[in-house]
């Protein structure tokens, strides 16, 4: 199995939301990590078909994903980042509801629909009205739908988006649950959720994957290497306005700082292995600069 | 799909709202059907009663006067009507129990008092001024007065064709009429529009949100990538939209028929509509009417939908397209002053949606069309194209809806 991108994007008027991404996806998590307004959501969209591209082609084996409609949609499932639901279904009902879009036969979906409430255990309150749900079950409700017809490739769009720890974690892991012998797409601009579950990490932005690969090749793409040290107040601040800082924790007068530089910021610096948040700053974040200011 | 499309209309507040206010509509609309001066019956002291009994009694005055309206029963009418005159102002009898006498013929007396008033006006007291020799041209007064009134200024919009069509219609009416209490029937057509431009407007807001609420509820990224979604979902869709709008109209229009009727009695339905439109020139019986007011409605109400629907589809907002029910019912009422002076105006205000709910007055109206050298009633226009209009929304909502995009 093979999801391709070719020169794939997507213009709003003036506004290139998608530029020209070429990639290929085979069984496997994948996470796209990327900060609000990268093009994460327009993406995704274009792979479920509900965005067509503005250039280039999204091709399933071969075959491209626009020209086989329902074919292609019959194999997907798409938790959207924000995902909508009939307020006055119960659960149960909205499941059976999404199940017969998805051209589920009556008997089956209502197997499937027990399976996947347990699984996500939400078997409890499957006669509940969506509405009364809490964030987490819904979001629960929502991966539950997109496993209704055992999708091959599972597009999840910030799936984790405004669920406590642990929610984030049970999602998580739940994810992996999934993942089996389907490819599944993740977008998340929370690092923590795709750095332990997923094979293969895009980063994306302004449109574009600016770097792509394994955790480990990602990390050693890095040309900075990590540095733990602890100074006083006043040289953290120093600090601050002139590396990149990816953490600052504060302790009996003292700061400790992790900083990101190639060289040795500090003569009792210790060196530390670069974490995705470390990238993700390397990438996403700002150098430095006098707007950094310790409180 | 299709179930849970319903329940989707159904399980909404705005949904159950609805239709606890087309049941209260229906029997506020009944009340007032079968609760007014015209189905009142009205005693020898000239006391008016109301009530099935009333009902009873005015419709056992008037089978008194049944069968048909020769120029001997005319002539016993305006006689009848002159005696208790008389009799009244020799006896100082007050006005209600005047009308109390008269009120067995009084359909009669309408029908005479408009064939000898002039063609645009109503003289209630012209059957006091006739003898009963005069009841000889009752017939004739009504083609006289239309070639009256087609000879004027006013009627010059009229092609000579159209004003041959006018007389020809009118002079295939067959006389003399027949005539019987039909009192049901004429409540049931004066109500009717009412019912069926509330049902309107009620039913829109359900069926706006038909084809906004996967957007408003942002449920249309899991809809339109679901394997369906552009396909039969659609269509449960379209078709729960089309099955609820018939649902509730055939409910609310049988059940506001079987009280009116039920209660005022379906007496008349083969009598000719001229008893109570006697200027029509469609010569057509009062269950006739009834059909075309009932199936004229339907057709309204769901090309109306559709469009609703067809505009919910494209802009995906309940808000604008709830409006379009209440733009094309009101509309007419406020640009008829204008299009009127345009030369096809009328031509194009007798074809507007609205008239599909006030077909008894489209029944009195003269708006002519001619096609294909034909000329025809609005009536005859008016059915074929909203059918047609119905027919081609249904596929354009369709793949409008499936074609969308969700940014």
């Amino acid at each position: 199995m093979e999801l391709v991108l070719e020169n794939v994007s997507r213009r709003f008027q003036r506004f290139t939301a998608v530029d020209e991404i070429s990639y290929a996806m085979g069984n496997g998590v994948y996470g796209l990590l990327g900060v609000n307004g990268a093009g994460k959501t327009t993406l995704m969209r274009m792979l479920c078909t509900l965005l067509k591209p503005t250039g280039g082609h999204v091709y399933f084996n071969g075959s491209d994903v626009f020209e086989m409609g329902a074919g292609y949609r019959q194999i997907i499932g798409y938790l959207p980042q924000e995902f909508g639901y009939y307020p006055e279904f119960s659960v149960r009902d909205y499941l059976m509801y999404i199940a017969s879009i998805k051209g589920l036969d009556r008997f089956v979906a209502s197997k499937k629909a027990d399976v996947l409430l347990a699984q996500v255990g939400l078997d409890c309150v499957q006669k509940k009205k969506m509405k009364k749900l809490s964030g987490g079950m819904k979001r629960r409700v929502g991966i539950a739908q997109a496993m209704l017809n055992n999708p091959k490739i599972l597009i999840l769009d910030e799936p984790t988006a405004g669920l406590d720890p642990n929610e984030r974690v049970r999602f998580r892991n739940l994810i992996s649950a999934l993942a089996g012998d389907r490819l599944v797409l993740l977008s998340t601009h929370i690092v923590s959720d795709v750095e332990y579950i997923a094979n293969e990490i895009m980063l994306m932005k302004d449109g574009r994957f600016i770097q792509t690969g394994s955790l480990a090749q990602i990390t050693a793409a890095v040309p900075e290497k990590a540095w733990s040290v602890t100074v006083s107040k006043n040289e953290a601040q120093r600090f601050l306005e002139n590396y990149m800082v990816s953490n600052v924790r504060q302790f009996s007068g003292k700061t400790e700082l992790r900083i990101l530089s190639k060289e040795k910021p500090h003569v009792e610096a210790v060196p530390d292995e670069l974490t995705l948040e470390d990238v993700f700053l390397y990438y996403f974040g700002e150098k430095g600069g006098e707007g950094n200011v310790l409180l | 799909m299709f179930y849970y499309e319903l329940k989707k209309i159904l399980s909404r507040k705005s949904g159950r709202i609805v239709i606890f206010l087309i049941c209260a509509m229906i029997a506020l609309v009944c009340c007032f059907a079968v609760h007014n001066p015209n189905t009142a019956y009205v005693d020898e002291n000239g006391q008016t009663q109301q009530g099935y009994a009333a009902v009873r009694k005015l419709r056992a005055q008037r089978h008194e006067w049944a069968g048909k309206l020769t120029t001997d029963v005319l002539a016993r009418v305006i006689e009848e009507n002159a005696r208790i005159n008389e009799e009244a102002a020799k006896s100082g009898a007050s006005d209600d129990v005047v009308w109390g006498k008269k009120r067995a013929f009084d359909d009669i007396s309408t029908m005479i008092n408009r064939a000898f008033g002039k063609f645009r006006e109503y003289n209630y007291y012209k059957i006091d001024s006739l003898s009963p020799d005069d009841a000889a041209q009752f017939y004739d007064r009504r083609v006289i007065s239309l070639t009256e009134w087609l000879d004027s200024n006013e009627a010059q919009i009229l092609s000579d064709d159209e004003k041959a069509f006018l007389t020809e219609r009118y002079m295939e009416l067959e006389t003399p009429i027949e005539y019987d209490y039909m009192t049901g029937w004429e409540m049931h057509a004066e109500y009717m529009p009412t019912v069926t431009m509330l049902l309107l407007l009620l039913i829109s807001f359900p069926i706006a949100g038909v084809f906004s609420g996967e957007k408003q509820l942002k449920a249309d990224a899991v809809f339109f990538s679901s394997y369906h979604g552009r396909g039969r979902a659609v269509l449960a869709k379209l078709m729960a939209g089309i099955v609820f709008v018939t649902v509730a109209y055939w409910m609310a229009v049988i059940v506001y028929s079987v009280v009116v009727l039920g209660f005022l009695g379906a007496d008349g339905a083969g009598l000719m509509v001229q008893i109570d439109v006697w200027k029509s020139f469609y010569n057509i019986t009062f269950f006739e009417q009834f059909l075309l007011m009932v199936f004229g409605g339907y057709i309204g109400c769901l090309s109306i939908a559709l469009l609703e629907m067809l505009v919910a589809a494209k802009t995906k907002s309940a808000m604008v397209s709830v409006a379009v029910p209440f733009v094309l019912i009101f509309m007419p009422t406020f640009i008829s002053s204008l299009v009127s002076r345009l030369e096809y105006g009328n031509k194009i205000l007798g074809l507007l949606p609205d008239q599909l709910f006030i077909i008894s007055q489209v029944l009195s109206q003269f708006n002519l069309y001619k096609i294909s050298s034909k000329i025809t009633g609005a009536v005859e226009v008016l059915f074929p194209l909203y059918i047609i209009i119905s027919l081609l929304l249904m596929p354009t909502v369709y793949f409008i809806y499936r074609k969308s995009e969700v940014q």
